[in-house]
């Protein structure tokens, strides 16, 4: 046996007093008199005439009915409503807004004892499901009119980080299969984009919390510039839900020991928020230690999470860099330009070269960036006469490799005619269709051709010269996407970019270790309309849902209630 | 403190000066009888008769008016003074106080060379002081109430009265002093006294037990006299129902007595027993 409420075997304890109640009044006080006559004389008239003593046999004649009405109406099990159950599946929003408190406790678990207060309306005549909606939508308890079971899957939904996305969204108003007439009940802050709000007549939207006031990060970044200085460049983007202007301070700080959460305050910025998505700002700190950082917001309010942001900022491995090409000096000098304060690329002798630079052919140790082609190589089969006037057009737009290129200032001096080999990407043709840039693979080694001379038009001389040797290099290495300092609760971590493996979806806050090398990451908050609380005008769909305990448990309190009242007011009086 | 103690008798004589001032000169039997005879006070003429006292025929009238009249004068004579002591349990609180008025009533009679005695009602009448007289037999009397019990159940004291009635038809006084607790009342037995030709005069002795209930709670009220008990819920109405009934009764007591011309005094346990006394000596009505 199992108790669905033990609480209320609390009630239990009721039986000392009523105990108590009952041995005082079989065992009064013997009290001695010398006038008992005139007593009796007193109680005989009060028993005769006295209006209140006939009212109170009335009293407990009318406190007795009350008592058996309430318990035969127990017995009866009524019902409020229609008669008709529908089947119920109850979705919690566990995303990061609901972690605010309001009034004291989170709405998240404001949701839970809500999602409670209807499973016990449920009365074992109801089936009902539970589900929780954030950055997916997960079922933590299929259709079941197991009352204990529901209450249990409710109370181990735990926070959560992540924002509702469009795809939980969308599968809230999704018709479940499992039900031919079904209501789904929300219960969320709704803190996420309204206009994708399911427009579905089964769903009801249950509103949890009311605006709060929250000041909170929503996007931040932290990167070494390139100076003579060792520098950090910090952009911060700041959201506030209060109506006025208000004073915080940001603090910057890096984590000298993880073990002992040391740290060492770094920088203190005293900002003046104004009310909603305030511009974001960028901040340069002399200091580019790597490791693990701490941005702070100083203030008090509803959402605790989005007032830190977790950062990291990686030691830079430079890519080395062979030079196969004449004339050596330029390509030296682009590298070289690289190999600076920041190392992100280094010259390097032939066999130990992650990448060769080279021109017209390739070379047979580590991956190549490629210029001018020549006679044949396993990334271009054939090489034919030069190219007149052309365009150049880009195939494959936003492509990381390309992304600090500007295709409209390269004019791809000395092109040929070129026939690629299959499988080779073509990044940038002509407006005529001969490939201008390419990326290949053969034999475990991948290059990228450019089909141009820099040697004519000078184009060493150009300032996207070494920019295009540091993207191509750093792109055939893998390392042109820079890692963000801090990724969302919900993302994955790209752990082999060849192989194109992630990491699970991240759920918690802070820094992590991840993958076999011990990657380390930090994932913060960062979410706009999680961290505005206060903003959300929702309102709730305007249809009751039956809460609480049933009928007959009120009955039952009310004929206990009663009962009690009766052995006070009528039995505990010895005067009859 | 005990009735043979010498500071009560020395508070005993204090009143019975006091007595004597109050009233004026000799208390010794100055009632007066009803009865006409060889006296000091003239009280009327009549015809002479065969066998009159010569000595007392009036020869001024006899001068003026030629027919023999004598003097009548007074008779003064002693009389009997019944002190009905209440000795039921109701009176245990007040009993110290209520003997101690009697023993006072008591010594002053003796003192004035009345005949006294003294009848302890409880069950039963009985007698604690036979008939005495004079003021030697003052320890006698203050020893007999001192050995006096307070352990007569229920009394009644309609049908105690009409046994003293029975045991005495000499008219007299009586004096009861008691809580005039009676269940049964106490307007028959006053009446039958009154009835039978005694001046009746009556001494009400109640404590602060008697006239104030501060019992609150569920009780089982158990009478001290005959253990009949009856359980009750005393709250703050029940209580002050109780000190109204009491004084109900108190004040019905005093309005029976005035109007069958009882002398009645009403005291406390609070008020001591000289102090009574003497507020019934300035009074009068008992003693003159």
């Amino acid at each position: 046996m199992s108790f669905l409420n033990p609480l209320a075997l609390w009630a239990l304890t009721a039986i000392i007093p009523l105990t108590a109640v009952y041995l005082l009044k079989i065992k009064p006080r013997k009290q001695p008199t010398t006038a008992l006559f005139l007593w009796q004389q007193i109680l005989s008239q009060r028993k005769s005439s006295s209006l209140f003593q006939r009212l109170r046999h009335l009293l407990s004649l009318l406190l007795m009915l009350l008592a058996f009405i309430a318990i035969v109406m127990m017995m009866a099990r009524p019902q409020l409503g229609s008669q008709n159950r529908q089947d119920l599946l109850i979705v919690i929003d566990r995303s990061a807004s609901m972690n605010c408190l309001d009034h004291g406790r989170s709405r998240l678990e404001q949701a839970k004892d809500q999602a409670r207060q209807i499973v016990l309306a449920l009365h074992g005549r109801q089936r009902a499901a539970i589900a929780t909606m954030s950055d997916d939508f997960v079922f933590h308890c299929h259709l079941t009119d197991d009352t204990r079971q529901l209450t249990d899957a409710i109370a181990a939904i735990t926070p959560g980080y992540t924002a509702v996305t469009d795809a939980a969204l969308s599968q809230v108003g999704q018709q479940p299969a499992w039900a031919r007439e079904h209501r789904v009940i929300v219960l969320t802050d709704g803190c996420f984009d309204l206009e994708k709000w399911p427009e579905n007549k089964h769903v009801s939207l249950e509103r949890i919390g009311s605006p709060q006031q929250n000041v909170g990060i929503t996007v931040c970044d932290l990167t070494p510039l390139p100076s003579n200085v060792p520098t950090l460049g910090l952009y911060v983007q700041l959201v506030s839900t209060y109506d006025q202007p208000v004073e915080i301070s940001l603090t910057l700080s890096h984590v000298e020991d993880a073990s002992t959460d040391s740290k060492r305050l770094v920088k203190v910025w005293p900002l003046t928020l104004e009310p909603g998505v305030n511009d974001g700002q960028v901040f340069e700190i002399a200091d580019d230690t790597p490791g693990r950082w701490l941005l702070e917001l100083d203030h008090e309010d509803a959402l605790v999470q989005d007032n830190t942001a977790w950062m990291v900022v990686a030691k830079p491995t430079p890519v080395k860099v062979a030079v196969a090409a004449e004339p050596r000096y330029f390509f030296q000098h682009a590298v070289n330009a690289f190999a600076q304060n920041q190392a992100v690329m280094t010259l390097s002798e032939l066999d130990q070269a992650d990448v060769v630079l080279s021109q017209q052919t390739a070379s047979d140790a580590g991956h190549a960036v490629i210029f001018a082609p020549q006679n044949t190589s396993p990334w271009w089969e054939s090489v034919g006469k030069p190219l007149d006037a052309f365009v150049p057009r880009v195939e494959i737009k936003d492509h990381p490799a390309l992304r600090y290129l500007d295709m409209s200032a390269l004019r791809f001096a000395g092109a040929k005619q070129v026939s690629l080999p299959a499988g080779t990407v073509v990044w940038v043709r002509s407006d005529q269709g001969v490939p201008l840039m390419w990326w290949g693979q053969h034999a475990g080694r991948s290059a990228i051709v450019v089909n141009m001379d820099p040697a004519e038009d000078v184009f060493y001389l150009s300032p996207y010269f070494p920019v295009m040797i540091q993207s191509f290099a750093s792109y055939l290495v893998g390392r042109q996407a820079v890692d963000p300092s801090t990724y969302r609760p919900g993302e994955r971590v790209m752990l082999d970019r060849a192989a194109k493996r992630y990491s699970p979806k991240l759920q918690q806050l802070g820094f992590h270790k991840i993958g076999v090398q011990d990657k380390l990451i930090a994932c913060s908050l960062l979410s706009e309309a999680d961290s505005l609380v206060g903003d959300v005008t929702i309102e709730a769909t305007q249809q009751s849902v039956a809460r609480g305990q049933a009928p007959a448990y009120w009955f039952g309190v009310l004929a206990l209630c009663l009962l009690s009242a009766e052995c006070l007011l009528y039995h505990r009086r010895k005067v009859d | 403190m005990l009735l043979t103690d010498p500071d009560f008798v020395r508070r005993l004589e204090a009143l019975y000066l006091l007595a004597r001032k109050v009233l004026g000169g000799s208390l010794q039997a100055d009632r007066k009888s009803t009865r006409k005879g060889s006296g000091i006070t003239f009280a009327d003429h009549a015809e002479y008769a065969l066998g009159d006292d010569y000595r007392s025929i009036d020869w001024r009238v006899y001068a003026r008016l030629e027919t023999l009249m004598i003097k009548l004068f007074e008779i003064e004579e002693d009389t009997t003074v019944h002190i009905i002591l209440d000795c039921s349990r109701s009176m245990e609180s007040k009993f110290l106080h209520a003997r101690q008025i009697a023993a006072s009533l008591a010594y002053i009679a003796l003192s004035s060379m009345d005949r006294v005695v003294i009848h302890s009602m409880g069950q039963t009448l009985e007698t604690i002081l036979p008939h005495t007289h004079g003021r030697g037999k003052l320890m006698t009397m203050l020893q007999a109430m001192q050995d006096t019990p307070c352990s007569g159940n229920d009394s009644r004291f309609s049908e105690l009265t009409r046994e003293l009635l029975v045991r005495y038809r000499r008219r007299g006084m009586v004096i009861v002093v008691s809580d005039f607790l009676f269940a049964e009342g106490y307007e028959t037995g006053l009446q039958r006294l009154q009835w039978f030709g005694h001046e009746v005069y009556g001494l009400q002795v109640l404590d602060d037990q008697d006239t104030r209930c501060t019992l609150r709670g569920d009780m089982d009220l158990t009478c001290v006299e005959t253990g009949n008990a009856r359980r009750v819920t005393i709250t703050a109405t029940e209580a002050a129902a109780f000190e109204k009934a009491m004084a109900n009764w108190n004040e019905s007591l005093k309005s029976q007595c005035a109007k069958m011309g009882i002398g009645l005094t009403q005291t406390t346990t609070d008020v001591p027993f000289d102090q009574v006394i003497q507020a019934i000596l300035h009074r009068g009505g008992l003693v003159a």
